[in-house]
């Protein structure tokens, strides 16, 4: 077998996976492609996903379905306005011995597992939000003198919702940047209200089976990481990155007007890692300018900062990554 | 590479022949490109011959003409070379296109849709692959190769050259230059000209010739304009035009009134005005003021460079006349001479010319008509400058007037209507400082007469003592575990303890 049909057998593979993943998460999640889709190439890409959505579209179940269809160790967390760091990251407490005894043992939180769903995460206070920073960046945490690794695959998908903003704390800009994805989960269609009332309101239990596992998934994500990236896609990457920043030459006057902040290099990682995830479900093995424009709204849309200019103008973020991607082309294009 | 691995076949090869092909077709699109940028320059460029055959023409009707072609080869020159410059300029641009391999490569990715597939793999190829995807891309890539070979680049349509509606104009100026050079070129030149002799002639003897009765048969007659100007423009020399300029002079003193004649009606004004008036500063302007009413008085024909439409143009020239009449009135101006009255007139012309910005000449009309009025309006000119109006941050202005009558009138303070004296425009500061007062506390005292009231008396007892327990005391909230715990704990420490004093040794023994 030559080297090139090994990287073919891989890609088939994640595929695969990737496809059946996909399904038994469409058992429950009903619609939502985009959504479902970008949830799985982020926790392929190694990264994190911050859902956003108004209540009763689904955040928690297509999570908690993936959950299921994974096989992985997953916790959920509730985050509430009165929860410590303590609560999610574990503390000491006092246990009692076998003999009888009692003695100081460390007690893990929910945070330290592999699927993470923290639900309504702008709910916590800033100070708990930031007992994330740390799991999600470093994949550990520390407790007083205890570190503790966490075991891959670590993914934290969390949920917010964007309409309550009473007894909420919106999301530091640090952990922002934490988050691979930042996918806006929208209204069904009307034709999938049919399916979600049949899937919900009817006798039959829908049974999600796993299909996969964290060791599967580790390779998964090695596959990933060999995709091969072409000169022109990495370029295309960057400027794409750097035309968000206010201050550079390549942001479009847009950016330069309405944005207080641009993304940082985590956004090129970014678009990378999930780039090549597209690439392998088109079926290629090196990534394409087309693969990071496929990508580019999701990854760069929580990482740009509006000022005051684009709150009062009521631009979003979304149009502003727009605008940098018809003002930046790839590199050797031809106007066509 | 690897052992197993090997460049598919042919992918090189149908690389570069992508290339090539890519390489022609971006040629033939700067050329496009080209063509219609030059295009748009054509009409500009089809004014260069037809003005330089100008300029040459008319140098060359000076002496030697600098345009060396006839009308015939002008014309051919003329339509020829635009085009030859919009060819010129293309071929320039073409040649100077350096088209990058990628770039090829990227034409064809891009319109057949290949998602970089070509440029991917010749980068890999050109750097040697270096991992397992790279190889598979470079075979996934050589199909695509292959197929782009043999497929023809679907057209991409680009703008044709368009001539400018605007620069149409252009053309038919070009080709009114031409005629224009072309006329030019059939005028003999000024050096033969019977005029251009004449004018070398000295001024004197320019005269002596229109003097002398010419003979119609040996002399053409002068034209009208010509003599006249060369008469004007002569030096005063003989006595004749002395004495007619004596006369013009004349006529101007009288026409700017500051002759004679005008420096005893002065007299006689003044001494009206010192009749009429007291005080000092109002008997100039009364002066001014009734030779005003009394002398109506022609304007003085000075060049003026202002718009001749300017409906404000006599009104600004009376005080200045005014001034000429109290030459002799005026305290201050009273010792004048009619000469210097001139002097100062002349001046005053001067002045006027110079004066272009309209703010001045505003600004010298508002302060001659207050001094024209001041004789008819002798109290106005103790008068003050009007009140400022705009307020400190205190609330008060900082002009003092002795105007000010207290009661809203010409005074420092706010006096404002409307909305715009409920906002407030300017920072005020806060004056109050500490609380405010609560007012004046009103107390009143009633007079009214106490009331016997019945009360019950209660008798005191004894109570006794407490003999019963004082019940359950919560203990602090600690389960039996935990206070086992402790006292485990406090055991320990008292037996630790006490072993410590058992194993000290007794230094009394």
């Amino acid at each position: 077998m030559t080297t090139a049909d090994e990287a073919r057998e891989r890609a088939a593979e994640f595929k695969a996976v990737f496809a059946q993943v996909k399904t038994e998460v469409g058992k429950m999640m009903v619609g939502q492609e985009d959504v479902v889709d970008g949830v799985l190439t982020a926790m392929m890409a190694g990264g994190h996903v911050l859902l956003e959505g108004v209540p009763g579209l689904g955040k928690t179940l297509l999570v908690r379905s993936l959950s299921e269809a994974v096989s992985l160790a997953f916790s959920r967390i509730q985050f509430t306005p009165d929860m410590m760091p303590a609560d999610i990251q574990g503390t000491m407490v006092l246990t009692e011995t076998a003999g009888g005894g009692h003695e100081l043992t460390f007690q893990q939180g929910p945070l330290i597992a592999n699927l993470i769903l923290a639900d309504e995460i702008n709910r916590a206070t800033p100070k708990t939000q930031s007992a994330l920073l740390e799991a999600m960046q470093e994949k550990q945490v520390t407790v007083g003198r205890r570190t503790i690794k966490l075991e891959e695959p670590y993914c934290v998908m969390a949920t917010q919702n964007p309409v309550e903003q009473e007894g909420t704390y919106p999301l530091p800009e640090a952990q922002l940047d934490r988050f691979l994805f930042k996918l806006i989960v929208g209204y069904p269609m009307e034709s999938e209200y049919h399916a979600i009332l049949d899937r919900t309101t009817g006798a039959d239990e829908v049974d999600i089976r796993p299909v996969t596992g964290g060791e599967e998934i580790r390779n998964l994500r090695n596959t990933v990481r060999a995709v091969a990236e072409p000169e022109a896609a990495r370029t295309f990457a960057i400027r794409l990155v750097v035309a968000t920043q206010p201050d550079s030459d390549l942001a479009p006057s847009s950016v330069a007007e309405c944005a207080s902040l641009g993304s940082s290099p985590r956004g090129v990682q970014g678009l990378i890692l999930a780039s090549k995830v597209q690439a392998l479900l088109d079926d290629r093995f090196a990534v394409s300018a087309d693969d990071i424009r496929a990508v580019a709204l999701p990854v760069l849309r929580h990482r740009i900062l509006l000022n005051f200019r684009a709150q009062a103008n009521n631009i979003s973020s979304d149009e502003l990554v727009e605008d940098v991607l018809k003002s930046v082309r790839p590199p050797h294009a031809v106007a066509a | 590479m690897a052992e197993h691995d090997t460049e598919p076949a042919g992918i090189g090869a149908d690389l570069e022949g992508i290339v090539s092909r890519g390489r022609q077709r971006l040629r033939a699109w700067a050329a496009k490109e080209a063509l219609a940028k030059a295009v748009i320059h054509l009409f500009p460029a089809a004014l260069v011959v037809p003005c330089l055959a100008l300029v040459g023409n008319l140098v060359g009707l000076a002496g030697t003409s600098l345009w060396p072609l006839a009308a015939v080869p002008t014309v051919v020159l003329a339509i020829v070379a635009p085009l030859v410059i919009v060819a010129v300029y293309t071929l320039v641009v073409v040649l100077r296109e350096k088209t990058d391999r990628r770039v090829c490569l990227a034409l064809f990715d891009t319109l057949l849709g290949y998602k970089g597939r070509l440029q991917a793999a010749d980068e890999f190829l050109s750097r040697g692959p270096a991992g397992p995807f790279e190889y598979a891309a470079v075979e996934d890539a050589a199909p695509f190769a292959r197929q782009a070979l043999d497929t023809e680049l679907p057209a991409v349509r680009t703008p044709p050259p368009v001539l400018r509606p605007q620069r149409w104009p252009l053309g038919v100026v070009s080709v009114l230059v031409l005629a224009g050079a072309l006329l030019v070129s059939e005028i003999p030149p000024i050096a033969d000209n019977p005029l251009v002799a004449l004018a070398d002639e000295s001024p004197a003897r320019l005269v002596s010739m229109v003097e002398t009765p010419v003979h119609e048969d040996t002399e053409p007659p002068l034209p009208k304009e010509f003599s006249r100007h060369s008469l004007d423009s002569r030096p005063h020399s003989s006595p004749g035009e002395a004495e007619s300029e004596g006369d013009s002079e004349r006529a101007a003193r009288s026409r700017s009134g500051t002759g004679d004649a005008r420096s005893s009606t002065a007299k006689s004004s003044k001494a009206a005005s010192l009749a009429q008036q007291a005080g000092k500063a109002a008997a100039g302007a009364s002066g001014e003021g009734s030779s005003k009413k009394e002398t109506p008085r022609e304007r003085p024909d000075k060049p003026r460079r202002e718009n001749k439409s300017r409906p404000d143009e006599t009104k600004e020239e009376k005080p200045e006349a005014s001034m000429g009449v109290s030459g002799g009135t005026g305290r201050s101006s009273g010792s004048r001479t009619s000469a210097s009255d001139q002097a100062a007139a002349d001046d005053k012309a001067r002045n006027d010319e110079d004066e272009g910005d309209a703010t001045d000449d505003a600004e010298e009309e508002e302060d001659e008509e207050q001094k024209a009025g001041s004789a008819s309006k002798p109290m106005l000119n103790n008068r003050k400058a009007a009140v400022d109006r705009s307020l400190s941050p205190s609330g008060l202005s900082d002009q003092e007037n002795e105007q000010a009558n207290g009661r809203g009138g010409p005074s420092g303070l706010k006096k404002t209507r409307g909305v715009a004296a409920m906002l407030l425009g300017v920072p005020m500061p806060d004056h109050l400082r500490g609380k405010s007062n609560p007012g004046r506390i009103k107390v009143e005292r009633e007079r009214a007469d106490p009331e016997p009231k019945t009360s019950l008396a209660a008798d005191a007892d004894d109570r006794g003592s407490r003999q019963a327990s004082i019940g359950y005391l919560p203990h602090p909230a600690l389960a039996p575990w935990m206070q086992e715990t402790v006292r485990d704990y406090f055991l320990a420490e008292r037996a630790r303890d006490l072993a410590k004093l058992d194993s000290t040794p007794n230094t009394t023994d």
